[in-house]
C-alpha cells in the first residue's frame, strides 16, 4: 500500500467521524493555542522591552566584573564572548559588549569547569542600561513559566489524543475486522491510524496559530495605551515604540514539534490496541 | 483433495461450550451450507474456517495450512489469497463509493492501480453493477451492495469464499440472483463456496449440507442443484 492511499483511507475516517475529529482539533488547538499566545505576546513584549533598553545604552551592554584570583581569566573571558575592556583599574574590569546574547552568556558564568575557574568568586554586574535584566528576566521567565507548561501541555495534548484515538479503535471494531480480513496487515493498519492522527495534529496546529495570533492583537489592542505609558515613563529618553504583542523565537516552532510529538505518544499508549490478539476480539465483536 | 478439514475443533466462550467435537471436510470446488436455527453456531464455525476467530481445541487446515499456528504475516497473506469474505449485512465502508470498497483489498495487497481499475470493472461487469461503481452503498439497493461484497471478495482471486447469512436483508428474487452468482463463481472459476444461512432456499445449490446443531455439526453430501447448475 502506498502513502497516497493510505492517507487517502485515513483522510476518509477523519472525514466520516467529523464531529468527533473536530472536536479533537478544537480541544488540542484551543490547549496549544493558548500557549503559542503565551509565548508570542512574551516574546513580543521582550521584543519591546529590548528594543527600549537598547535605545537607551545605544545598542550596548555594560558590565563590570571581579574575580578574586587570576585577572587574565577575566580577559580572556571578555574577549571569548566579544566583549571589548574599556577600564581595567585594580579592581575591576569595565567590559562593553554590542550583542546582550553574548553578555548573557559571559554574565551567566556557565563556562566555570570548562575554564576552571570558581563561580562564586566572580562577579558581573551591568553597570549602565538595562538590556541584560530585561533578557535576563525573561529568559527566566521562559525557563520557570513557559517551558514547563509546554511540558504539562504536552502530556495533556497527548493524552487527549490518546483517548481520542482509544474512542476511535473501540468505535472502529469493525473498520478493523474488515480492513483485517481484506488482507490488511497490521502495520498497514497502525500506519492509517497514525496518519488520521497527523491530520488532527495538523488542524491542530494551525488552529493554535490562529488562536495565537488573535489573542496577540487582542492583547496588543487592550494593552497599547498602558504600556507605552509604562515604557515611556521608564526609559523617557527614548522615543516611542510601538508595543506590539507579537514576536516569534524558537520556542514557537517547538511547540509545533510537539504538537506532532503528541502523535506518536499518543499512539504508543494506545498500540496494544492494535495487538493481534484484539484484534481477534473485535473481530469476533462483530 | 480436501481443501478444508476440522479435526475434532470446539470452542468455548468462558465457560459456554459453542461447538465440541467438530469434524468437517471440504473438496476444492465444493459449494458448502451451513445451516442450523439462529444462535447454534453457524457464524462461529464460519469465523473458525476464516481464522476470524480461535478455536478452543482440535485442528483447522486450510489449504494445507493450519489456521492457529499461523504468524501474523501468514495470516495476512492468507486473507490477501486464500480466502474473500463476506458479512452479514452488506458489509461495506459508508465513507467509500461501491468501486473503492471493491478495490480495497487490492489497495492493501499492492496491486497496481490500473490492475485493481481493470479486475473492479470485470467483476462489476460479471455481477450486473457496473453503472453502480460511482455510488456510495447507501445510494444504492441491498441486493446491489450485497453484490457489491461478493466482488470484493473476489477481487484477489481467492480460493475460499466464506458467505455469513448473505441473503438475509435480501427480497426472494435478489437473494435466488446472489446464490446464482455465488454458485456461476464456483462452477466457472473453481472457488469453495462456504455458506452460514439459516434459509433453506441455500441449500439446492449446496454439494454439502452441515446441520449445526447441539454443538456439534453433521455433514451430508447432497446431489442438489448446485452439483452440476451453473
Amino acid at each position: 500500500m502506498r502513502l497516497k492511499e493510505a492517507w487517502r483511507l485515513s483522510h476518509r475516517e477523519f472525514a466520516a467521524f467529523r464531529t468527533r475529529s473536530i472536536a479533537t482539533v478544537v480541544t488540542v488547538g484551543a490547549l496549544f493555542g493558548l500557549l503559542l499566545a503565551a509565548i508570542v505576546i512574551v516574546q513580543g513584549l521582550e521584543n519591546m522591552a529590548l528594543r527600549y533598553a537598547r535605545a537607551e545604552t545605544g545598542g550596548e551592554v555594560y558590565l563590570a566584573s571581579e574575580y578574586d584570583g587570576d585577572k587574565d581569566l577575566v580577559l580572556r573571558r571578555i574577549d571569548k564572548y566579544g566583549g571589548v575592556v574599556i577600564e581595567n583599574s585594580s579592581e575591576v574590569l569595565m567590559a562593553k559588549f554590542d550583542n546582550v546574547r553574548r553578555a548573557y552568556g559571559y554574565a551567566e558564568l556557565g563556562d566555570a569547569r570548562e575554564m576552571g575557574y570558581d563561580a562564586r568568586r566572580y562577579r558581573v554586574e551591568e553597570v549602565r542600561g538595562t538590556q541584560l535584566a530585561v533578557y535576563r528576566h525573561f529568559r527566566g521567565m521562559n525557563r520557570d513559566f513557559v517551558r514547563p507548561i509546554c511540558v504539562v501541555l504536552l502530556v495533556v495534548s497527548a493524552l487527549v489524543l490518546a483517548f481520542t484515538l482509544a474512542h476511535l479503535v473501540s468505535q472502529s471494531a469493525r473498520t478493523f475486522a474488515l480492513y483485517r480480513s481484506l488482507g490488511a496487515s497490521r502495520g498497514q493498519i497502525l500506519l492509517i491510524y497514525f496518519l488520521y492522527l497527523l491530520e488532527i495534529c495538523f488542524w491542530a496546529m494551525l488552529l493554535a496559530m490562529g488562536i495565537a495570533i488573535i489573542l496577540a492583537g487582542v492583547a496588543t489592542a487592550t494593552l497599547w495605551n498602558y504600556l507605552s505609558e509604562q515604557f515611556s515613563r521608564h526609559y523617557p529618553g527614548v522615543g516611542f515604540v510601538p508595543p506590539i504583542l507579537l514576536g516569534l523565537n524558537w520556542m514557537c516552532a517547538e511547540v509545533v514539534a510537539w504538537i506532532f510529538g503528541s502523535a506518536p505518544v499518543a499512539f504508543l499508549l494506545c498500540l496494544d490496541q492494535f495487538s493481534e490478539k484484539k484484534m481477534a476480539l473485535k473481530m469476533k465483536g462483530d | 483433495m480436501d481443501i478444508i478439514q476440522l479435526q475434532d475443533v470446539s470452542k468455548t466462550y468462558g465457560n459456554k461450550g459453542i461447538l465440541r467435537g467438530v469434524n468437517l471436510a471440504v473438496r476444492a470446488g465444493e459449494f458448502v451450507v451451513l445451516c442450523g436455527e439462529s444462535g447454534a453456531g453457524k457464524s462461529t464455525l464460519l469465523n473458525l474456517i476464516g481464522g476470524l476467530e480461535r478455536s478452543s481445541g482440535g485442528r483447522i487446515i486450510v489449504d494445507g495450512k493450519e489456521i492457529n499456528q499461523m504468524s501474523a504475516k501468514e495470516r495476512t497473506d492468507f486473507y490477501r489469497h486464500e480466502v474473500g469474505i463476506i458479512f452479514q449485512g452488506s458489509y461495506l465502508q459508508p465513507q467509500f463509493t461501491l468501486f473503492e470498497n471493491i478495490t480495497l483489498p487490492g489497495v492493501f495487497a499492492g496491486m497496481p492501480e490500473g490492475e485493481r481499475k481493470e479486475r473492479a470493472g470485470q467483476l462489476a461487469q460479471m455481477l450486473g453493477i457496473s453503472e453502480n461503481l460511482k455510488f456510495l452503498p447507501k445510494e444504492v439497493s441491498g441486493g446491489q451492495a450485497e453484490r457489491a461484497c461478493i466482488a470484493r471478495a473476489l477481487l484477489l482471486n481467492p480460493k475460499i469464499i466464506l458467505a455469513d447469512e448473505p441473503t438475509s436483508n435480501l427480497d426472494e428474487a435478489n437473494a435466488e440472483i446472489v446464490l446464482q452468482i455465488l454458485n456461476l463463481i464456483r462452477v466457472q472459476m473453481g472457488v469453495t463456496i462456504i455458506i452460514a444461512s439459516h434459509s433453506r432456499d441455500v441449500i439446492k445449490y449446496a454439494t454439502q449440507v452441515v446441520t449445526v446443531a447441539g454443538r456439534t455439526a453433521q455433514s451430508n453430501a447432497t446431489s442438489g442443484v448446485g452439483a452440476n447448475a451453473a
